[in-house]
C-alpha cells in the first residue's frame, strides 16, 4: 500500500517536472532580454524537443542537414572553419554561419537583420533549396510519422498535435537558452579572476578603439554598418540594403558579437577573414571609403603590432569553455553519428 | 496539533491560489488525521498525493476562464463575406483562360490574399474594436470554403465595411503564428520574414519568366514601400444593412481582376510578369489592388 502511494507520487512529481517551467537566470549586468517569455514559456520538455529537433536531420530534406551540421557546440554553434556552410546537394550558403549565443538579446537576426523574430528564424534554412532545402509540408508530415515525436510534442505542448507553430516554439526554447556569459571576462566582471597584464591592456584599447560597435556586455550594439570591406564579386552582398531598400543602408551588416570569437572563425559575413589577425590589419589598413562607410572608420583604426597583440589577448578571454562543453546543450542521441563537415 | 497547523498553512496557500473551492480534500486530510492517526510522513505523502491530484483541475479551471469554455457559448458570426471575383464581368475560374484589357492572354492557379481586422461604420458611427492576432482572415479560391469570411459584429445598420489587406507591421514580428498565418499557408516570406499581402500566380504565354510563368507576391510593411493596407466598401445607392444578434446575413463584395491590371500603375504581362519582393514596384501593385475593393452588393439585388 505504501510502496503503491509512493510510486503514484513519484510518477506525479516526474509528470510536473516535464511541464515546470525551466528558469532564465540574467547574467548579471546584462540588459534585460528581449525575447517575449510569456508568450512560449521554456519547459523541461519543450527544451528538450527543441534540442532534439535542432540535432536531427529529418528537418532536412535528405536527412544530411540538421542544424547542428552547421551550427557546432564546440565552435560555440558556428560552423568551424568554414567560410561558407555546406549545405544540400554540395551547395554553399551564401553567408558565414555566426555563433549562437545570447539570441534572447537580438530583436532582428541574420546578418542583415532579414529575419524580425528568433521564432520564425529556423523557416530560413529549412526551406532554403541551398541549406535543409525541405518543405514544410514534408517536416510536418515526417515528425508526425516518427516513432517518438507525437508523444514529445504532446509532453511539451500539452495537448497532442505537431505544427508548425509548435515545431518553431520547440526550436526557439532550444536556441533562446543558449547564453554564453561565463568566459574568463565575466568572471573579471564579477571578482572571481583577475586579467594578467597584456589582458589588462587590451581591454583598455578595446574599451577605446572597438567598444563604440562592439558594445559591453554582449560585445555588439546590434547595429548595422558598412565597414569598409570590398564587395564580392560573385556573392554581390550588400547586407541590410537587401532587407530595407534604402542606399544608405548599402553594404551594411549586423556588427557581430565577439564573444567566443576565438572559436568562430573564419570572420566576416562572408568568411573572408581567416584569422583574428587579419581582420584587425583590416581596420588598420584595408579600410575601403564608400558613401555609407561608417564615420568612426573614415581614416580606419590605426592598430601598432603591440596594440594587436593585446587586443587578441583580450579577445582570448571571451571563450566560454564552460559553454561549448555544457552537456545540456549536447546532441541527445548519443552515440549517434553527427554530421562534420 | 503541529500537524493541524500545516494543513491549515497549506489549505490557505492553496485557496489562495486557486480562488475556487478546493476544499473537499481539506476536510478528508483533516479527518484522515484525527480518525485514523496517521504519522507525519504519511500524514506528508497524503497530502502530496492530494496536491498532486488537484494540479490538473488548477490548469483547466485556468483554460476555462481564458476561453469562457463551458460558462457561455461561442457567439456564432453574424456576417458572411463572400468575395467575388470576375473577369470580364464573368466570376474568375482558377486555371482557365481569360484576357487582360490589354489584351494579354493569362490563367490564374493561386489567387489568396489577406483581408483581416473587419469592422463597419453606419450613420456616422464607427465601430471600434479591439483586433487580437487571430482576427486576420486568409481568402484562398483554390478553397471555395476560404472564399467566404465569417464575422461577428455588434446589431445595428452598416452602410460601410472596412478591412485591412495583409498584416499589420505590430503583427508582422510577432514570432511563431498559426491559423491563417501559419507559414504552412505559403504566404510568409521565411528569407527576409513578412507576410505577403496578396498572391496572384498562373501562367501567360507574355510572360518571358520560365515555363511563361506570372507571379505577384506582394507584401511589406517597411516604410515607404509599404503594401499593406486598409480598404472601405460601401453599398451603392444610401442603401444601409442591418445586423442582428440572432441571425447571419451574407454580403457580396466584388473583386473585378480588369482593374488590377488596368489600374494606376498599368500591369502589361509583358513587362512585369511578375514582382515577388517588397518594394517601390510592390507598394505601387498594391495600390491597384486595394483599389478593387470599393463595393458592396447584397447578394440577389442587382
Ligand atoms: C547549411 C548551413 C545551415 C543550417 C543547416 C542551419 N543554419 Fe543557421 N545559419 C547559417 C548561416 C549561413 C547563417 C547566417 C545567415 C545570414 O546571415 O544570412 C545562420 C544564421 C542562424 C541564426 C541567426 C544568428 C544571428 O545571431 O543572427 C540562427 C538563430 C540560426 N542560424 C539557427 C539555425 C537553426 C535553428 C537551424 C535549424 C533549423 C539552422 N540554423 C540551420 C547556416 C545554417
Ligand atoms: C564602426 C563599428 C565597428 C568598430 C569601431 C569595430 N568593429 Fe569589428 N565589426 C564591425 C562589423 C559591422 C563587423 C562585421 C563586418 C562584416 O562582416 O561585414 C565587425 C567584425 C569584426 C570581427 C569579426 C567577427 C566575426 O565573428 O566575424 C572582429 C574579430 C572584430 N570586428 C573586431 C574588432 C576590433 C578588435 C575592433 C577594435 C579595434 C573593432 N572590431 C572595431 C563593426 C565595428
Amino acid at each position: 500500500m505504501k510502496a503503491f502511494l509512493l510510486l503514484t507520487i513519484l510518477t506525479g512529481f516526474s509528470l510536473i517536472s516535464l511541464k515546470t517551467p525551466l528558469p532564465f537566470p540574467v547574467p548579471k549586468g546584462f540588459p534585460p532580454p528581449v525575447y517575449k517569455f510569456e508568450n512560449n514559456p521554456i519547459t523541461k520538455s519543450g527544451f528538450e524537443l527543441g534540442r532534439k529537433l535542432f540535432y536531427d536531420g529529418q528537418l532536412s530534406k535528405d536527412g544530411n542537414f540538421p542544424c547542428s551540421s552547421c551550427h557546432q557546440q564546440y565552435a560555440a554553434f558556428s560552423t568551424y572553419e568554414h567560410r561558407l556552410s555546406h549545405g544540400f546537394n554540395n551547395q554553399f550558403s551564401a553567408r558565414n554561419a555566426p555563433g549562437l549565443f545570447n539570441l534572447a538579446w537580438e530583436k532582428e537576426f541574420h546578418w542583415d537583420g532579414s529575419i524580425n523574430h528568433l521564432e520564425v528564424q529556423p523557416l530560413a534554412p529549412m526551406l532554403n533549396p541551398h541549406e535543409m532545402a525541405e518543405k514544410l509540408d514534408h517536416i510536418i508530415y515526417k515528425l508526425n510519422h516518427d516513432k517518438e515525436y507525437p508523444a514529445l510534442f504532446n509532453n511539451a505542448f500539452g495537448s497532442p498535435g505537431i505544427t508548425t507553430k509548435r515545431v518553431l516554439l520547440a526550436l526557439a526554447q532550444f536556441t533562446v537558452s543558449l547564453v554564453s556569459a561565463d568566459s574568463k571576462y565575466d568572471k573579471m566582471k564579477r571578482g572571481e579572476a583577475v586579467f594578467n597584464q597584456y589582458e589588462k591592456t587590451g581591454y583598455g584599447i578595446f574599451q577605446e578603439k572597438c567598444e563604440g560597435c562592439h558594445k559591453e556586455p554582449l560585445f555588439t550594439d546590434l547595429s548595422y554598418r558598412n565597414t569598409g570591406l570590398e564587395v564580392d564579386s560573385t556573392l554581390l552582398d550588400y547586407g541590410r540594403m537587401h532587407v530595407t531598400g534604402k542606399k544608405e543602408d548599402s553594404l551594411k551588416f549586423k556588427v557581430p558579437s565577439l564573444r567566443n570569437v576565438f572559436l568562430t572563425s573564419p570572420y566576416g559575413h562572408d568568411g573572408r577573414f581567416s584569422t583574428i589577425s587579419d581582420v584587425l590589419e583590416h581596420y588598420n589598413i584595408g579600410v575601403i571609403q564608400s558613401a555609407t562607410l561608417d564615420t568612426a572608420l573614415r581614416k580606419g583604426i590605426a592598430l601598432t603590432d603591440n596594440d594587436k597583440f593585446y587586443l587578441i589577448q583580450f579577445l582570448g578571454t571571451l571563450t566560454d569553455t564552460a559553454f561549448v562543453n555544457n552537456p545540456l546543450y549536447k546532441d541527445p542521441a548519443s552515440g549517434r553519428l553527427t554530421v562534420d563537415r | 496539533m503541529r500537524v493541524r497547523s500545516i494543513i491549515s498553512g497549506h489549505a490557505a496557500i492553496r485557496l489562495f491560489a486557486m480562488k475556487k473551492p478546493v476544499s473537499i480534500p481539506l476536510i478528508i486530510s483533516a479527518t484522515c488525521i484525527e480518525k485514523w492517526r496517521l504519522s507525519k510522513i504519511e500524514y506528508f505523502l497524503i497530502c502530496l498525493l492530494l496536491f498532486l491530484i488537484t494540479i490538473p483541475g488548477i490548469r483547466s479551471i485556468q483554460a476555462a476562464e481564458g476561453t469562457f469554455i463551458g460558462i457561455r457559448p461561442p457567439e456564432s458570426p453574424n456576417l458572411i463575406l463572400q468575395f467575388e471575383p470576375t473577369v470580364h464581368g464573368q466570376p474568375l475560374r482558377l486555371l482557365e483562360q481569360y484576357k487582360n484589357p490589354f489584351g494579354e492572354k493569362f490563367e490564374l492557379s493561386i489567387f489568396r490574399f489577406y483581408a483581416g481586422k473587419i469592422t463597419c461604420s453606419g450613420k456616422g458611427r464607427i465601430l471600434k474594436k479591439i483586433f487580437r492576432i487571430s482576427d486576420y482572415h486568409l481568402v484562398d479560391f483554390s478553397d471555395s470554403s476560404a472564399s467566404l469570411i465569417k464575422v461577428r459584429l455588434p446589431e445595428g445598420d452598416y452602410d460601410e465595411i472596412q478591412f485591412q489587406l495583409g498584416i499589420d507591421s505590430a503583427d508582422q514580428g510577432s514570432g511563431a503564428q498559426s491559423g491563417a498565418l501559419d507559414p504552412l499557408k505559403g504566404m510568409f516570406w521565411t528569407w527576409n520574414s513578412g507576410y505577403i499581402s496578396f498572391k496572384i500566380e498562373g501562367k501567360s504565354p507574355e510572360s518571358n519568366e520560365p515555363e511563361h510563368a506570372i507571379a505577384y507576391h506582394i507584401g511589406g510593411y517597411r516604410s515607404p514601400n509599404i503594401a499593406v493596407g486598409t480598404v472601405k466598401c460601401f453599398i451603392s445607392g444610401h442603401k444601409s444593412f442591418h445586423l442582428t444578434d440572432d441571425r447571419a446575413i451574407r454580403l457580396n463584395i466584388p473583386i473585378e481582376l480588369d482593374r488590377f491590371f488596368n489600374g494606376p500603375t498599368p500591369v502589361h504581362i509583358r513587362d512585369i510578369p511578375s514582382c515577388a519582393i517588397p518594394g517601390e514596384l510592390a507598394h505601387r501593385l498594391f495600390e491597384n489592388f486595394s483599389g478593387l475593393f470599393d463595393k458592396i452588393e447584397i447578394p440577389g439585388k442587382p
